[in-house]
C-alpha cells in the first residue's frame, strides 16, 4: 500500500484486481459425502455410473427389494420395509447430501420415507426428475410425490444434468 | 464450484470467445433512448462485450453504432462533430456515416477513391420501448427484433433504467436467479418500499421463512419457482423466468408494476445492470414513476451526469452500521439494487468459482451455468442456435400465485407465465 491508496475507500481498495493475489489459497471446505438414490431402473443405472466416477465420495442406496410373493403377508412385507428403512438410516450416517433421482413418470412414493429419514438425520434432500421431455402429466405425477419431501426439486430435460450438479456441489 | 476453464468460458465475452460469440447472437440493450434524444445530439461512448464503440443520432435522426476510433490516426470520434448525416473527426475532418462508411476526407483530392476504402465496424442500433438495442453478430444471422413485454407495451406503461455494476456480468446475473438470498439480504424492504409494500404476497413471504425451491428447465432457459405455505394447505409460488443469455424477471407483488433485469457485459470486469418496471394493462402512476426515479424498487439514484449509482464502492456504498444493527437494512446498505451490487462487487471483478461451496438450494445457479455453457459450446461446435433468440422466448412473465399442493406450477401457471398483450399479470 502506498500513500495514494489511503484516499481510496475500503471497497475500492479491496476489489482492485491486484488484491486477488492476497486471497488465502487454502482449502475452505472438507470433502462432502453424498448418498444417491434412484427410484426407477434407469435412475439406478445412471447412479451406478456416477458412483463409479467418484466411489470414495459418492454412495448409492438401492431401495428396491424383493416383493413378498403374497402381499397379504402383511407382517412379512412390513418387516421388509422396516429393514430397508433401517438400512437407509444406516447408509445416511455421515452423509452430507442426499440426492433422489426419478425418471419422469416414475413412482416416487418412496420419497416420503426417504424424506423422513433425511429429516431425522438433519440432511437435506434434493430431488431430480430427469428426462422430463415426456408428457407433462407424467412429470406432474412424479413431482407431486417428490415435492413434499424435498427442499429442492429440479426438473431437467435430460439426465446429463445430474453429473453437472454433483460436480458443482463437489459431491 | 466450477473448474477454472469453465469459469473462463462463462465470464469472458470479448470478441472471439465462445460466450462472446453467443452474446453476439442476440439483440442486446445498448443505451437508453434518452441518451441520444434528438437529431445531431452529442455522441455517446459505448463499451459492450469488450468493444469500444460510439453511438450517435445523425442530423436526420438515424441511429448509428460504430467503432469509436477514427481509421486515420486512432483518435476517439467522441470528440467529433455530429453534422450533416455523419460524425466528423475533430483531428483532420474525416467523416463517417452511421454505418461506419467514410464519406469525406477533406485532405484528399476529390475522386481519389480513398474514402470508399475506409469503413469502420458498425452495428445496427434500433429503438424499441425506450431502449436502443444492438446486434453485434454476423449480419446474415441477425434475428428478429426483441419482443420482451416491457419493450412492447405503450411507453407510459414502462420505465427503464440502467446502472454501472463493477463486476463480471455473471456475478450480477446469478444474483437475479438466486431466490434464496431474498429472505436475508432484502428482508425489511417488503413492507416499506413504495413499489413492494401492501401486497398479500408479502404476508406469505414474511410468515414462512423456509421457502422450498423448484427449478425447471424449459426451452428458453429456466423457471425458478419458490414456494411458501399459504392457507388451507396451499402453496404460495413466486416464479422467476431466466431467458438466455441474461434476462431475468422478478415475481410481482399485488398490483405493483412487474420488474426485471438484463445483465449486459461491458467488458469482463463490468456490466450494465438494466432494470425495468412495467404494468401490462395500465399506465404507470405518477407516484410510481417518481419512486423509481428516486431509486426505490430495483432502481437507483446516480452520481449526477453518470449512470454510476450514488452509493458505490468509492463511498463504501454509504454503509450504515446503525441501520444494519437495528435491522432496518439487513446489510446496512440501502435499496435492493445496491444491496445486491455491493455484495456482488465485493467478490472481486471476476470471482474465482473454483473456491465456492454451492449447496442444493443453489440449483438455479448451477442449472443456469450449465445451460449457458452447453449453449455456447453447441453454437461454437455445431452452429446450434442458442435458446432465447426466438422472439417467442421473450414473451414471458414472472408470476406470483397460490396453487393446490399437488399442482406443478409449470402447467398450472402456463398462462400466467406467458405475456399476452392487454392481459393483466398474475400476482398476489
Amino acid at each position: 500500500m502506498n500513500t495514494s491508496t489511503f484516499a481510496m475507500s475500503q471497497s475500492v481498495l479491496a476489489t482492485r484486481p491486484e488484491e486477488q493475489r492476497f486471497r488465502i489459497d487454502k482449502p475452505n471446505s472438507r470433502p462432502r459425502d453424498s448418498l444417491l438414490i434412484g427410484l426407477d431402473r434407469s435412475s439406478r443405472d445412471l447412479i451406478a455410473g456416477l458412483v463409479d466416477e467418484r466411489p470414495e465420495r459418492r454412495h448409492s442406496f438401492d431401495l428396491s427389494h424383493d416383493e413378498p410373493h403374497d402381499r397379504s403377508e402383511v407382517a412379512s412385507w412390513l418387516a421388509a420395509v422396516s429393514a430397508k428403512t433401517k438400512a437407509l438410516s444406516d447408509a445416511l450416517e455421515g452423509k452430507n447430501l442426499v440426492v433422489v433421482i426419478a425418471s419422469a413418470g416414475a413412482d416416487a412414493q418412496a420419497a416420503a420415507i426417504i424424506g423422513d429419514v433425511c429429516k431425522a438425520h438433519g440432511v437435506q434432500m434434493t430431488a431430480l426428475v430427469v428426462n422430463a421431455k415426456q408428457h407433462s402429466d407424467e412429470v406432474a405425477a412424479t413431482l407431486a410425490q417428490l415435492r413434499p419431501s424435498a427442499a429442492m426439486v429440479v426438473v431437467a430435460g435430460d439426465d446429463i444434468y445430474v453429473a453437472d450438479m454433483l460436480k458443482a456441489l463437489q459431491a | 464450484m466450477l473448474r477454472k476453464e469453465q469459469n473462463d468460458l462463462l465470464t469472458q465475452t470479448g470478441p472471439g470467445t465462445p460466450m462472446g460469440n453467443m452474446f453476439r447472437s442476440y439483440w442486446l440493450p445498448a443505451l437508453l433512448a434518452e441518451e441520444l434524444p434528438e437529431p445531431g445530439c452529442p455522441p455517446v461512448r459505448v463499451k459492450l462485450l469488450s468493444e469500444r464503440l460510439l453511438a450517435f443520432r445523425d442530423s436526420d435522426g438515424k441511429l448509428g453504432l460504430i467503432d469509436e476510433f477514427c481509421a486515420h490516426r486512432g483518435v476517439s470520434l467522441w470528440f467529433g462533430r455530429n453534422e450533416d448525416g455523419g460524425i466528423r473527426c475533430a483531428y483532420h475532418g474525416w467523416k463517417y456515416d452511421r454505418e461506419g462508411q467514410c464519406i469525406d476526407i477533406p485532405s484528399e483530392p476529390a475522386g481519389s477513391g480513398m474514402c470508399g476504402r475506409i469503413k469502420l465496424t458498425s452495428y445496427p442500433l434500433v429503438e424499441r420501448g425506450g431502449v436502443l438495442w444492438t446486434y453485434m453478430g454476423e449480419p446474415d444471422k441477425q434475428p428478429p427484433l426483441p419482443e420482451y413485454e416491457f419493450a412492447t407495451v405503450p411507453t407510459n406503461q414502462s420505465f427503464t433504467s440502467k446502472r454501472l455494476q463493477e463486476c463480471n456480468w455473471l456475478q450480477a446475473l446469478e444474483g437475479g436467479i438466486d431466490s434464496s438470498h431474498v429472505s436475508f439480504l432484502h428482508s425489511g424492504l417488503l413492507n416499506t418500499d413504495p413499489l413492494f409494500k401492501g401486497s398479500k404476497g408479502n404476508e406469505y413471504n414474511l410468515n414462512d421463512t423456509q421457502p422450498v425451491f423448484e427449478v425447471i428447465e424449459n426451452e428458453s432457459g429456466l423457471l425458478i419457482g419458490v414456494r411458501r405455505n399459504a392457507e388451507n394447505g396451499n402453496y404460495y409460488w413466486r416464479i422467476t423466468p431466466f431467458v438466455l443469455p441474461c434476462f431475468t424477471m422478478v415475481p410481482p407483488r399485488g398490483d405493483h408494476p412487474v420488474h426485471g433485469h438484463f445483465w449486459v457485459p461491458i467488458d469482463d470486469e463490468t456490466n450494465w445492470a438494466w432494470s425495468f418496471d412495467y404494468h401490462p394493462v395500465r399506465a404507470l402512476r405518477d407516484s410510481e414513476v417518481k419512486a423509481m426515479r428516486e431509486g426505490h424498487g430495483i432502481h437507483v439514484t446516480y452520481v449526477p451526469g453518470t449512470f454510476i449509482p450514488s452509493a458505490n464502492k468509492t463511498n463504501d456504498y454509504l454503509m450504515d452500521r446503525a441501520s444494519q444493527k437495528a435491522g432496518v437494512n439487513y446489510s446496512g446498505v440501502s435499496g435492493i439494487a445496491m444491496q445486491d451490487a455491493s455484495l456482488q462487487e465485493s467478490m472481486g471483478p471476476i470471482v474465482d468459482r473454483t473456491k465456492e461451496n454451492l449447496v442444493s438450494t443453489d440449483n438455479g445457479i448451477i442449472m443456469a451455468r450449465t445451460r449457458l455453457m452447453r449453449a455456447a459450446k453447441a453454437l461454437a461446435e455445431k452452429g446450434v442456435t442458442p435458446p432465447g433468440i426466438d422472439p417467442e422466448h421473450h414473451k414471458v412473465r414472472s408470476a406470483a400465485l397460490v396453487l393446490p399442493p399437488d399442482q406443478p406450477y409449470k402447467t398450472a401457471a402456463t398462462d400466467a407465465l406467458k405475456a399476452v398483450p392487454g392481459k393483466a399479470h398474475v400476482s398476489v
